[in-house]
């Protein structure tokens, strides 16, 4: 999950920017992940929304919800306008985590549409509330129970196929 | 396949999450504010890197290309839903009214108090969603008013006889701001009818006020209204947005209650323009885990996909199985901002 220091008055904005950016990067790395299912353009899409949050750094009132939002933002343009092979996530190498069920649920998980795949990653490894992903999404709650009852039923068919 | 049920499914996936979330090295950066000068300099600083490793090669060209398509996105991009604005000011007629197929608003007076302002969706463009379960339903207000997005938030319940609100939000689109997050059982009123009453509820230093609030959810299918068939189709939204899927229900016209043996039809969906918006019928067979016994062990359902912007026609058609014959149909609009996700 993505925790990182809020803005406050006594530090110069570049200052505490920079010290945002240190925090949150390994967070943002890994939910780009996550959310393409890609591992080598994980730091560039992470990249990529903290540049777009640069700029707009005095206005953000919440940085780690900003930032959520700007990369899940980044990470369905690129989802959009991926032409490439997708190179699937790489597993831990233990092998309690590579069994042969744990890689077909990664295989259905990667085949989601981009909703309802970042729904399943904002929910069950950032641990957010149902409005919080709204608002990430910019949809409704109503939308992300549904894209959320979606993905699972779309999982059960994946794995069960 | 191991994961056997809802609940294990979940756990499953949290597991695959933290298993994933795991394998990227733990690294540190510093910020250089230099990339972000424009997105020449960007590019150029891309390419410099792409030539001390090719690892990451593909994924800088799509970051770099995901950029420049943002910022065209960003004039063009809109929300994807319904816009209905209140009706309100003439004698005799509602200050607020907001409908969706499952719940119906209407009130003398609304506002929502917060931040020493008054928010009271007049005058602007209201965005109204309902998400359709088979033993919860929502309805979803949503605008702009003084620099804020606002929304207020009901979430319904009901058994074999009542209906009622389980949970009333009223909040903005900020995640540090409090607002009133109330739950618990309120206006019990039977199916079929409307709750009335004043309702005033404060939280956090947000007041949420209602003169005279009709409300009623778990509305009788207007399908059922004026029946020319033995059986009639309920799709679960007009119109269909965002939600990347459209649902039905095949009612008995005469009791309006849900054909339990879905087995002797068969279900078929359709787009009056496909350019715009396509419509696949891609059904569940089995219940719904969520759903409160007795449930259908299959549910119709289809797969929206918007693909421009516009609005197009969809229908749902039932056959008999053995004979063919059209048993029930109903069109539903559908809204495309033409995001095909």
């Amino acid at each position: 999950m993505m925790q990182a220091a809020t803005p406050s008055d006594s530090v110069p904005d570049g200052e505490e920017f920079e010290r945002f950016y240190r925090e949150a990067w390994p967070g943002a790395v890994r939910l780009a992940g996550l959310l393409t299912q890609h591992a080598g353009a994980a730091e560039d899409l992470a990249q990529e929304a903290f540049a777009r949050m640069y700029p707009k750094w005095h206005r953000a009132e919440h940085p780690p919800a900003y930032l959520r939002t700007t990369l899940v933002n980044v990470c369905h343009n690129w989802h959009r306008q991926k032409t490439t092979e997708r190179t699937k996530l790489p597993m831990l190498a233990e092998p309690a985590a590579t069994d042969f069920a744990f890689d077909e649920l990664a295989d259905a998980v990667a085949a989601l549409p981009y909703r309802q795949r970042a729904v399943l990653v904002l929910r069950y490894h950032d641990d957010l509330s149902e409005a919080e992903i709204a608002d990430a999404l910019g949809c409704r709650p109503g939308t992300v129970k549904s894209l959320a009852s979606r993905a699972l039923e779309q999982l059960k068919k994946g794995i069960e196929q | 396949m191991s994961a056997k049920t809802h609940a294990e499914l979940e756990a499953r996936l949290a597991e695959l999450f933290d298993a994933q979330a795991r394998a990227f090295p733990d690294t540190r950066r510093e910020w250089s504010a230099v990339p972000v000068a424009s997105v020449a300099l960007l590019d150029e600083q891309r390419k410099r890197r792409r030539t001390r490793t090719t690892l990451g090669a593909l994924g800088t060209i799509a970051a770099v290309a995901a950029l420049v398509v943002g910022v065209m996105n960003i004039g063009g991009s809109g929300k994807r839903v319904e816009v209905k604005p209140p009706v309100a000011g003439a004698p005799g007629v509602p200050a607020v009214h907001f409908e969706t197929h499952q719940v119906k608003l209407d009130a003398d007076a609304f506002f929502v108090e917060a931040y020493g302002k008054r928010f009271t969706a007049k005058d602007t463009r209201v965005y109204v969603g309902t998400d359709p379960g088979d033993d919860h339903q929502t309805l979803e207000l949503e605008w702009d008013e003084h620099g804020v997005n606002m929304r207020v938030y009901f979430s319904f319940a009901a058994d074999a006889t009542d209906w009622w609100v389980d949970q009333i939000r009223a909040y903005d689109n900020k995640a540090e701001n409090d607002g009133i997050y109330s739950s618990g059982e309120r206006f019990r009123t039977p199916l079929g009818s409307a709750f009335q009453g004043d309702v005033d509820l404060s939280q956090h230093s947000v007041r949420l006020h209602f003169t005279n609030l009709r409300l009623e959810a778990f509305r009788r299918p207007p399908a059922c209204a004026n029946p020319t068939s033995q059986y009639v189709l309920d799709p679960s939204s007009d119109p269909v947005d965002s939600s990347g899927a459209i649902s039905a229900r095949l009612l008995n016209a005469a009791t309006c209650t849900e054909v339990a043996n879905l087995d002797g039809y068969l279900f078929e969906f359709d787009s009056s323009d496909p350019t715009i918006a396509t419509i696949t019928y891609d059904p569940i067979n089995d219940p719904d885990p969520a759903c409160a016994a007795p449930c259908s062990a299959h549910r119709i359902r289809a797969d929206v996909g918007l693909k421009a912007p516009g609005e197009t026609t969809g229908t749902v058609i039932a056959r008999d199985k053995a004979s063919g014959a059209v048993v029930a149909t109903a069109n539903f609009r559908v809204v495309s901002s033409g995001d095909g996700s």
